[in-house]
């Protein structure tokens, strides 16, 4: 085993979650210890059901505790609309607009080169085995107004040239730059209504 | 519109500031190396959060300082609004009447300048890139979201030029790469030759006003997107694109674009960049700066215009006419210099003189010995 001080080790981990810094990551180790009886336990305890419980639905990517997730289970959605978006948060930004009754699709990303992500780093395959389905009349292409997003809107565009069903892509009612999790709820509504043909 | 009211600290070598300066003129004077152009360059800072003289922001924060706040209030159409930027290693923070800036456009919206320095001769001696970034700057203080059109075309530039130096070969993967690339390249050059085709009238004029005989100018922008419109520019784009896409992919690097757009300067025909004297240069340079402020005074805009050292470009005469002829432009002009009597007769009515030793600025009220002997 390792001599790493266990205080100095979890201080360490906890730096590296977004927005954490040194000083938060200290405190929040410090608070830990004096948290009643059971609470690191029981922490411990639900991210280690992160790891061992949640993966990816097979119908759409989205991260999930069941196979197929809960939105892809549900009989009331709309089967003829897919809202393909990047990031399961962004899920969760369309829902809170609730203008949206369709099913989604997430990618996991943007094609980006300079990232090293390319088309086939992306849930692209199992996007074109749920058209294959034949239920499917519309595709909405909700990528980030980005070059990144635009890339990849792009590129399913001509992926699906061949395939009989609509491609449209969100109207830029966002402003450009803003990524779809942090668009407001009016917005993402107004691009929703307002989306084109790709 | 007016920058009113000035006040920062941590800039450069300037000591902490408060200054009144609501007036159409606002000379700062003062011995070399005392912080003149560090004052003119945090108003332009301000104004486009970009250095006048470098590159980085960083390098701005005075040397004994961890952070640097610049806070001005713009008087424009009777309102005044408070822009307050604070720079530090973690980068800047900006907020417009109290509240945080998400949207850049809104800062941009509210303070513009136009510069003209002893450096700016580089505009037309150095490659084609100066030409460009000068003409992208024109571009974006006559319309600040030329700069999302820039970035935009940047970053998809970016991304093929990696795609391709990383081996890709997919025809579709290319073949969005070069949509967007076109599309971003074409808005790009279009709004590029719009802008041109406006100035061109004034420059001339400006011109001919400044160095009366000194020949005729040409300017020509070359660019690869070609065409009357966006759509025609990008027909223009992909068809080289899909020329050189075999070469592009065994090079592995782009070859067409409009990153290498040229805009061609010259006088009688022959290159100013290979053939203008030191003189020639900067009176041209003038000519585009002062055609960019009468333009924009055209679209009923008033930005800034920032003078730095004024007195090593021209000779009286000139400066004179030039002053005049601000002064009946009717915006705010920032001039520094060594000795104000370079500047001949200021309005006197409409100044502040503001000295500057050591980095600490003085609003002194008795204009300065020149000015008084010229008045
Ligand atoms: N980040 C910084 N922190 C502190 N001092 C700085 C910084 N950057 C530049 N300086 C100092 O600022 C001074 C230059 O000021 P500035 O260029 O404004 O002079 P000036 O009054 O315009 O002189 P001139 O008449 O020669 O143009 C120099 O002494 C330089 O060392
Ligand atoms: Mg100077
Ligand atoms: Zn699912």
């Amino acid at each position: 085993m390792s001599e790493v001080d266990p205080i100095k080790q979890a201080v360490q981990h906890l730096r590296r979650l977004p927005g954490v810094g040194d000083k938060t990551a200290t405190r929040l180790v410090y608070w830990m210890l004096r948290a009643p009886e059971g609470t690191i336990p029981e922490l411990s305890a639900s991210l280690l059901r992160l790891a061992e419980e949640v993966r990816q639905c097979s119908v759409c990517g989205d991260l999930t505790g069941t196979d197929p997730c809960a939105m892809c289970a549900d009989p009331r959605r709309d089967d003829a609309l897919v809202c393909v978006v990047e990031h399961p948060q962004d899920v969760l930004a369309f829902e809170r607009s609730g203008e949206f009754r369709g099913r989604y699709h997430i990618l996991h990303g943007a094609i980006s080169p300079l990232d090293g992500i390319g088309p086939s780093d992306l849930n692209l395959r199992s996007l074109l085995e749920r058209l294959r389905g034949g239920q499917i009349k519309e595709v909405i292409i909700a990528t980030d107004p980005d070059v990144e997003g635009d890339a990849t809107a792009l590129y399913i565009g001509r992926l699906l040239a061949g395939v009989d069903v609509q491609v449209t892509r969100l109207a830029h009612g966002i402003s450009v730059g803003t990524e779809i999790e942090y668009a407001d709820a009016v917005s993402l509504a107004r691009a929703l209504q307002n989306r084109r043909p790709l | 519109m007016k920058l009113v009211r000035f006040v920062g600290r941590g800039f450069r070598n300037l000591r902490p500031f408060e200054l009144d300066t609501d007036a159409r003129f606002v000379v700062v004077t003062g011995a070399n190396g005392q912080g003149k152009t560090n004052l003119l360059e945090a108003v332009w800072y301000l104004s486009t959060l970009r250095p006048l003289r470098t590159h980085r922001s960083r390098e701005l924060i005075g040397w004994d300082d961890e952070v640097l706040g610049l806070s001005g209030w713009i008087e424009e159409r009777g309102q005044v609004h408070h822009h307050r930027l604070d720079l530090s290693e973690k980068g800047p923070k900006l907020q417009v009447d109290k509240a945080e800036v998400r949207d850049l456009a809104t800062w941009f919206g509210g303070l513009r300048a136009i510069a003209f320095t002893p450096q700016d001769g580089a505009i037309l001696t150095e490659g084609p890139q100066a030409r460009r970034a000068w003409l992208d700057r024109a571009a974006f203080t006559a319309h600040p979201s030329h700069l999302e059109v820039v970035r935009s075309f940047g970053r998809a530039l970016k991304q093929k030029s990696t795609a391709l130096r990383q081996g890709m070969t997919d025809a579709t993967m290319l073949d969005v790469y070069d949509d967007q690339v076109a599309q971003h390249g074409a808005v790009l050059a279009h709004r590029r030759a719009l802008l041109l085709e406006e100035l061109r009238p004034h420059i001339a004029r400006q011109h001919e006003a400044i160095a009366a005989g000194q020949g005729e100018l040409g300017f020509v922008y070359r660019s690869a997107a070609a065409g009357r419109d966006v759509a025609e520019r990008k027909q223009t784009l992909l068809a080289s694109m899909a020329k050189a896409r075999a070469t592009e992919i065994r090079r592995r690097m782009v070859m067409v674009g409009p990153q290498k757009d040229e805009l061609v300067v010259t006088l009688d025909d022959r290159a100013i960049r290979s053939f203008g004297s030191r003189g020639q240069v900067r009176s041209v340079v003038l000519a585009m700066k002062l055609a960019e402020l009468i333009a924009a005074h055209g679209r009923g805009d008033h930005p800034l215009f920032l003078l730095d050292d004024l007195s090593s470009e021209l000779d009286r005469q000139r400066t004179a006419r030039l002053v005049q002829q601000l002064d009946e432009l009717g915006s705010q002009v920032w001039v520094t210099t060594t000795d104000a009597g370079h500047l001949g007769r200021i309005p006197r009515d409409d100044v502040r003189h503001l000295q500057v030793q050591a980095g600490v600025i003085a609003s002194v009220h008795a204009p300065p010995v020149g000015v008084r002997e010229q008045g």
